[in-house]
């Protein structure tokens, strides 16, 4: 039955959040699809996909989690048979699945149109790097959004990660591999792959960090 | 605090002080500045990093290991008795000690001379003369500790045995309680427990300050330094039990004590040093100054490791248990094992951040594997621990309160609180099954938390709560209960069928959707959206989810509040059936016809109390007023002042008239009235009675 239980709410979950997700994916598709048509699309095209991805992150957490605290879901669903374990797994397993599912498509789309258009291939490193900030920042987000009650904490996040962004993304193209944008080729060095790992680690311990802090609670009202 | 429930916290906490001590002498041998022969060997390779880590350690341990042993010897006294506790004493602490020294002691020895050997060859320095020539002289090695837990105990006893004998009502014990609480709530136990410690400590001739409380391993006469630093530490734990609610206070204390103890640590290695000084301190402010950081760094480092504990180790774990079940016997046996091994790498040219990982996995190795092999499954384990695993067991559930059938939910003398506000102040309530019990009370009565932790929402700060005879963390203990909260909103874009399905989809053998819509008037509903429901229909949804689990107990919080008249009876029809079925309902609500119609008892909460409990009729009853209705040319001002009327009302048909001596009013009213009419006298309702009772309460 926990096996189930899980799955069901994973399930339940996937339900709720399927029209956001496969909304912003078709969006982030459009945007992408624009880019390679020229300089001011390719910028049109750049900005709307970062701004699909944030939307993403925003709406998932909110729909998912922090509205569900809001209305007082999380006291229902908790007094029925589900263990805090099994209801705090479930919750980061569908969210994550939510937004990794989008974000792999849109991530490999993206790859892709670079690989097979004009577009250097030099900026594949760096794309990947911010990409794989956004997975980051919805991790944390997530991860801050599971584990706290104060609505104030969502906010904050969320302009940390909206603010952090225009920093990282020249950051990232000042780095050796990522400076190399008009290449016909990609460098993947260790200085971007040390980003990449780095980016990957914060995600995995903002998941983990989240989910013992949750499931550690005693107090839910 | 109860007797039965394995408090996990302080098994943790006492595991932590005698690893701690392991770790101790694990390192001892790498201190600086040791004198050689003073242990069994100093390591070539010393450390000062390693030297105030242990500096540290040493602070605290064994203050906080007496304060457990106080907080459990009340537990186990109170449990058994006075002679069950001290049979008990004798098995665990008396028969240890001796049989535990005759056979560590020769292998101590053993070791030591073979470390000695190696530093000093052929040439061993003679034993300190003072060794062998004070009063009561006797090598008690690491087992010091059982030999003053024994003296210890026995003065406690005593003085508790004095204490109950000229303090036969209580009062006094009161008083000590109410101080006790009133320091600690205030955060500053550490400083008062500080007094008598750093006084005994700067008073004491030849103190080596560095090592702080002496350690009184040398002879069988007292110390009294030793005495009162651990004496405050043990009777202060046994004085704790007697309001264990104190344990949480320190839990939300932990950051402030946490603080403390590091800043009062950085103030005693700034004037002791890091590397320990081998000659007694010298009387003067500094000294003085250093005796009351060390006492207060002692306090705040147990409250803060008990806090600590309190807020992260409460839950059970199967690992922790096995490390607090073998903790006794690794603290035991340590001694021989760690310094055997600190002996074989003592002269190895290795830096000393390899070496003691490696003296502390060698010795752990063969603690836990003698602890297996030798303790858990045998005799020694039962004499030890007070009970002998069996082979491919697991270990034993904490004990319960017995699961009675009839008793669905119990809560115990429970107590809550946010921050200063008291919610719940010690309230007992059970339900047991078939019972319809209403809970009523006014706003801030604590209702709503009673429910919480009743459903394993909330954790109680004392007391017990049982569901279906489990925690009601358990998710099997939820499994047999159905709960429909107030104020809360389900997904909007999701069918009634699909949340009826879906809750269902959770329970071992569940109504059918069809059945439980069918049961709670919804199934004209079921393909509607949730979002599009009226106020009233959600909540008839709510009950469906509620019921789709065939609870045996069922939490309803206003259930039929937006409600219209036919739905609430369809609701009410449901509540009848489910406990004519042999449910149990608890419900929350203010409307008190819903309660006259539908509860078999009535509970009712003030101020975090259970201020009445019994049938309607009984609650009615505890209202001695009765009601008088009549047609009447007087005025309800006019009545009002009569002596006996509490309230009178009148509208355009008729006056009502609330008496707490109705006789003696219809007797005026007749005899003032004489063209008196429609006369009718009945008792108050539960309306008066409640408003009643709660204004007493106020």
């Amino acid at each position: 039955m926990t096996g189930s239980i899980v799955g069901q709410l994973v399930l339940k979950d996937l339900y709720l959040t399927r029209w956001i997700a496969a909304g912003t994916m078709l969006a982030g598709l459009i945007a992408l699809a624009i880019a390679p048509l020229g300089s001011t699309a390719f910028y049109v095209g750049s900005v709307s996909f970062v701004c699909v991805q944030i939307v993403l992150i925003v709406f998932l957490v909110t729909v998912g989690v922090v509205q569900e605290k809001k209305d007082k879901a999380l006291l229902f669903i908790l007094s029925l048979p589900v263990s805090t374990t099994q209801y705090t797994f479930a919750k980061m397993a569908a969210n994550f699945i939510a937004y990794i599912v989008p974000w792999l498509l849109l991530t490999a789309t993206c790859l892709a149109i670079i690989f097979a258009s004009d577009i250097p291939d030099g900026m594949m490193p760096a794309v990947t790097a911010i990409s794989l900030y956004f997975l980051c920042y919805y991790c944390v987000l997530l991860a801050v959004a599971i584990a706290t009650e104060s609505a104030t904490w969502i906010p904050v996040v969320i302009v940390i990660g909206n603010v952090l962004i225009n920093f990282f993304i020249p950051l990232v193209f000042r780095l050796p591999s990522g400076a190399n944008l008009s290449s016909g080729s990609s460098t993947w060095g260790l200085d971007i792959l040390a980003v990449l790992a780095l980016e990957i680690a914060l995600s995995a311990a903002a998941l983990a960090i989240g989910f013992l802090a949750q499931t550690r609670k005693k107090n839910f009202v | 605090m109860n007797t039965h429930e394995r408090l996990h916290a302080l098994d943790a906490v006492r595991a932590f002080a005698l690893l701690l001590g392991i770790l101790f002498h694990a390192g001892f041998s790498f201190i600086p500045g040791m004198i050689p022969g003073l242990w069994a060997i100093t390591d070539t390779s010393p450390s000062t990093a390693l030297s105030a880590v242990l500096f540290v350690s040493h602070i605290f341990r064994m203050s906080l290991f007496f304060f457990i042993a106080g907080f459990f010897a009340r537990m186990m006294f109170h449990r058994k008795g006075a002679r069950g506790f001290w049979a008990d004493r004798a098995k665990r602490i008396l028969v240890p000690l001796v049989v535990g020294w005759m056979i560590l002691f020769p292998a101590i020895a053993v070791v030591w001379v073979w470390g000695l050997t190696k530093t000093f060859g052929d040439q061993m320095p003679a034993p300190p003369a003072d060794l062998t020539s004070r009063p009561g002289a006797f090598p008690l090695t690491h087992l010091w500790f059982l030999y003053y837990l024994l003296v210890l105990y026995g003065g406690v006893t005593v003085v508790r045995r004095a204490v109950v004998a000229f303090d036969s009502a209580g009062s006094f014990r009161r008083s000590i309680d109410r101080a006790i609480g009133a320091v600690a709530g205030s955060g500053s136990a550490a400083v008062a427990l500080a007094v008598p410690v750093s006084l005994a400590l700067y008073f004491r001739a030849s103190w080596f300050s560095w090592f702080g409380i002496p350690t009184p391993d040398q002879s069988l006469i007292p110390e009294l330094t030793s005495l009162v630093a651990y004496g405050t530490a043990i009777a202060f734990g046994w004085l704790v039990h007697r309001q264990a609610n104190l344990l949480q206070v320190w839990q939300r204390q932990w950051p402030g004590h946490l603080a403390a103890a590091v800043a009062m640590t950085i103030v005693c290695l700034s004037i002791a040093g890091v590397v320990p000084t081998l000659a007694p301190a010298p009387r003067g402010p500094q000294t003085m100054i250093y005796a009351a950081c060390y006492a207060l760094a002692i306090w705040c480092w147990v409250f803060a490791t008990i806090g600590i504990a309190q807020r992260y180790l409460s839950s059970e774990s199967a690992v922790r248990r096995y490390v607090a079940d073998s903790s006794y016997w690794l603290y035991l046996v340590h001694l021989p094992v760690v310094v055997a091994f600190q002996v074989l790498v003592g002269h190895l040219p290795w830096h000393w951040s390899v070496k003691l990982p490696i003296i502390l996995a060698a010795s752990f190795a063969v603690l836990f594997g003698s602890y297996h092999l030798l303790v858990r499954f045998t005799f020694i384990g039962a004499v030890l621990n007070g009970r002998r695993y069996r082979r491919g067991s697991e270990p034993p559930k904490p004990a319960t309160i017995p699961v009675d059938d009839e008793c669905l939910v119990r809560l115990e003398g429970v107590h809550k609180r946010y921050g200063k506000a008291v919610a719940l102040a010690g309230i007992d309530l059970e339900v047991r099954r078939g019972e319809l019990v209403a809970l009523l009370g006014p706003n801030g009565a604590g209702k709503t938390t009673a429910n919480s932790i009743m459903l394993g929402l909330l954790q109680p700060d004392e007391g017990e709560v049982r569901l279906m005879g489990r925690s009601p963390h358990d998710v099997e203990s939820r499994r047999g209960v159905g709960v429909m909260l107030q104020e809360v909103t389900l997904p909007v874009t999701v069918r009634v069928r699909e949340h009826v399905e879906l809750a269902a989809s959770y329970y071992p053998d569940p109504l059918s959707a069809d059945e439980a819509m069918a049961v709670t008037g919804t199934t004209a509903l079921a393909r509607r959206k949730y979002g599009a429901l009226s106020a009233g229909q959600k909540r008839q949804v709510q009950l469906a989810i509620a019921i789709c689990g065939r609870p045996r107990l069922l939490f309803l919080d206003e259930p039929t509040v937006g409600l219209d008249v036919q739905a609430r009876e369809t609701m009410w029809s449901a509540m009848r059936a489910l406990v004519a079925a042999g449910s149990s309902i608890v419900l929350t609500t203010h409307y008190l016809e819903e309660v006259e119609a539908l509860a078999n008892r009535v509970v009712v909460l003030a101020h975090g109390r259970v201020i009445a409990s019994g049938s309607v009729d009984e609650i009615r009853a505890v209202v001695s007023r009765k009601r008088i209705t009549c047609s009447s040319q007087l005025t309800a001002d006019e009545v009002r002042g009569w002596p006996h009327v509490v309230e009178a009302t009148e509208d355009a048909r008729r006056m009502q008239i609330t008496a707490t001596d109705a006789e003696a009013v219809v007797r005026r009213l007749l005899a003032t009235d004489g063209a008196l009419r429609d006369l009718e006298v009945r008792h108050s309702g539960l309306n008066e009675a409640f408003t009643e009772l709660t204004k007493e309460a106020a």
